[in-house]
């Protein structure tokens, strides 16, 4: 029975080579549609990880440093520099309550020095407060439990049991890398706060260990002496 | 029924950047009544069709009104004014209008299916194809037909739905002297039951079918 439905059904079983073409010229205009907007949006994400990666616009830091010229200021905003200079927390909360800056976050800069010499800054971050290093990490929801760290993409790690670093003689689980920034981000490890502590504990221990050696080695020096 | 055009013109904007227009159709009025069987003759381009398809409800004026039964229906909202169309209006349009999917039965139940869900009027439909002489190619596809049996079939067409009013923009054209006939003699049955017929031809053997001819020159309608 003729129905209304029946028409185009009618129509498309009556023409069937146009209605591949047809369709193939919908799934080719779908297939551009769908990749074009696939494209703009995956654009507009790169956009805004760019946008993020960025960084922070403010950079604050103690105003004799920048009279004295001991560090290199747009080394520092630009390239990451990791600067040998603080200022007290309380600032922080000041900034917070400043209604023209929409977020802060504070950083603790240590260093160790590699068996080779180098130095390997350590950078002490508030993971849910970062906007500087989360952007760079290749996983962006990297939480940062404590004991484990995110490493700088030139990083060397041990990938024994899991990938780790050494820092102060003890050797540190690796959760997440970061992508190439190229600055000096590149060759640091990156740690919240609470596993920063760890890390400054770890490096009084080697501290001592290092003190108790030397004074070992002089008892023995003494009693080289004393023979 | 009455379908009375008042007033109604249309213009056209000519291509360019001029601005000028062309007024296919110059203010008119024109009254069909019912079991009236009206001739509009003229040359091409003189503006009939373009008259026509105004008071078929398929092209706005660019002024005046067309009503059925004081019922001005570019008034009403398009699907109402589809509705009216399906239901009280028979069209016979220019060219050829079947649809190649469906057989010639089919394509003569076309209007009723476009607002019934019920079964169609077959038999109708036969009935009608068995007057313009196409009973036996019922089954065929439309591209089996000549160009005068398309002819046929859609003024068997535009009479399934015992249309009031029966528009025919060039029903005979490319038809012999017999199907000629037999097209007119339908034209002029329908009238005769009460329908009012408006068509536009340019063949001289519609007029005797016709009870008023009027002729159509540059826009202008006056009686013939």
């Amino acid at each position: 029975m003729l129905s209304l439905r029946k028409i185009p059904i009618e129509n498309i079983k009556a023409h069937p080579v146009r209605t591949v073409i047809v369709l193939l010229l919908a799934l080719a205009q779908a297939a551009c549609v769908f990749g074009g907007v696939m494209a703009a949006r995956g654009i507009q994400r790169n956009m805004e990880l760019a946008e993020a990666r960025l960084g922070a616009d403010l950079v604050v830091y103690p105003k004799a440093i920048a009279v004295s010229s001991k560090i290199n200021m747009k080394r520092m905003l630009m390239q990451g520099t990791p600067v040998k200079v603080y200022k007290s927390r309380s600032l922080l909360s000041k900034l917070e309550d400043c209604g023209d800056i929409e977020a802060a976050s504070r950083q603790i800069y240590i260093s160790d020095t590699l068996p080779d010499g180098k130095d390997i800054w350590i950078v002490g971050i508030e993971p849910e407060k970062d906007f500087v290093i989360r952007p760079w990490l290749e996983a962006v929801d990297f939480a940062f439990p404590v004991g484990t760290v995110a490493v700088g993409s030139k990083v060397e790690t041990t990938a024994a049991d899991g990938e780790k670093v050494t820092l102060f003689q003890r050797d540190w689980a690796v959760g997440a890398r970061l992508k190439e920034t190229g600055s000096e981000l590149d060759y640091a490890v990156f740690t919240g706060m609470d596993t920063l502590s760890d890390v400054i504990a770890a490096s009084k221990a080697a501290s001592m260990a290092a003190v108790r050696y030397i004074c070992k080695t002089d008892a023995g020096l003494v009693l080289k002496e004393g023979e | 029924m009455k379908l009375e055009a008042k007033g109604v013109k249309k213009d056209f904007a000519r291509g360019g950047n001029s601005g000028s227009v062309l007024e296919a159709v110059k203010p008119l009025d024109f009254s069909l009544e019912s079991g009236e069987l009206v001739e509009i003759t003229g040359r091409s381009g003189s503006g009939k069709s373009t008259l026509l398809s105004m008071m078929a409800g398929m092209l706005v004026p660019t002024g005046g009104s067309i009503c059925i039964d004081d019922t001005d229906i570019y008034s009403m909202k398009e699907e109402e004014r589809s509705r009216l169309r399906n239901d009280r209006i028979g069209l016979i349009p220019q060219g050829h209008t079947a649809l190649r999917s469906l057989t010639v039965l089919e394509n003569v139940m076309l209007p009723f299916v476009l607002y019934h869900r019920e079964t169609p009027p077959e038999d109708r439909a036969k009935e009608l194809l068995q007057k313009v002489g196409l009973f036996d190619m019922k089954d065929e596809r439309p591209n089996a037909l000549s160009g005068g049996e398309l002819r046929r079939m859609a003024v068997a067409r535009a009479l399934l739905m015992k249309p009031e009013v029966l528009l025919a923009d060039e029903p005979t054209a490319g038809l012999d002297d017999e199907n000629v006939e037999l097209v007119m003699e339908l034209l002029r049955s329908a009238a005769d039951e009460g329908a009012s017929v408006l068509l536009v031809t340019h063949e001289n053997e519609a007029r005797k079918y016709a009870d008023r001819v009027l002729a159509m020159d540059g826009g202008r309608l006056c009686s013939n």
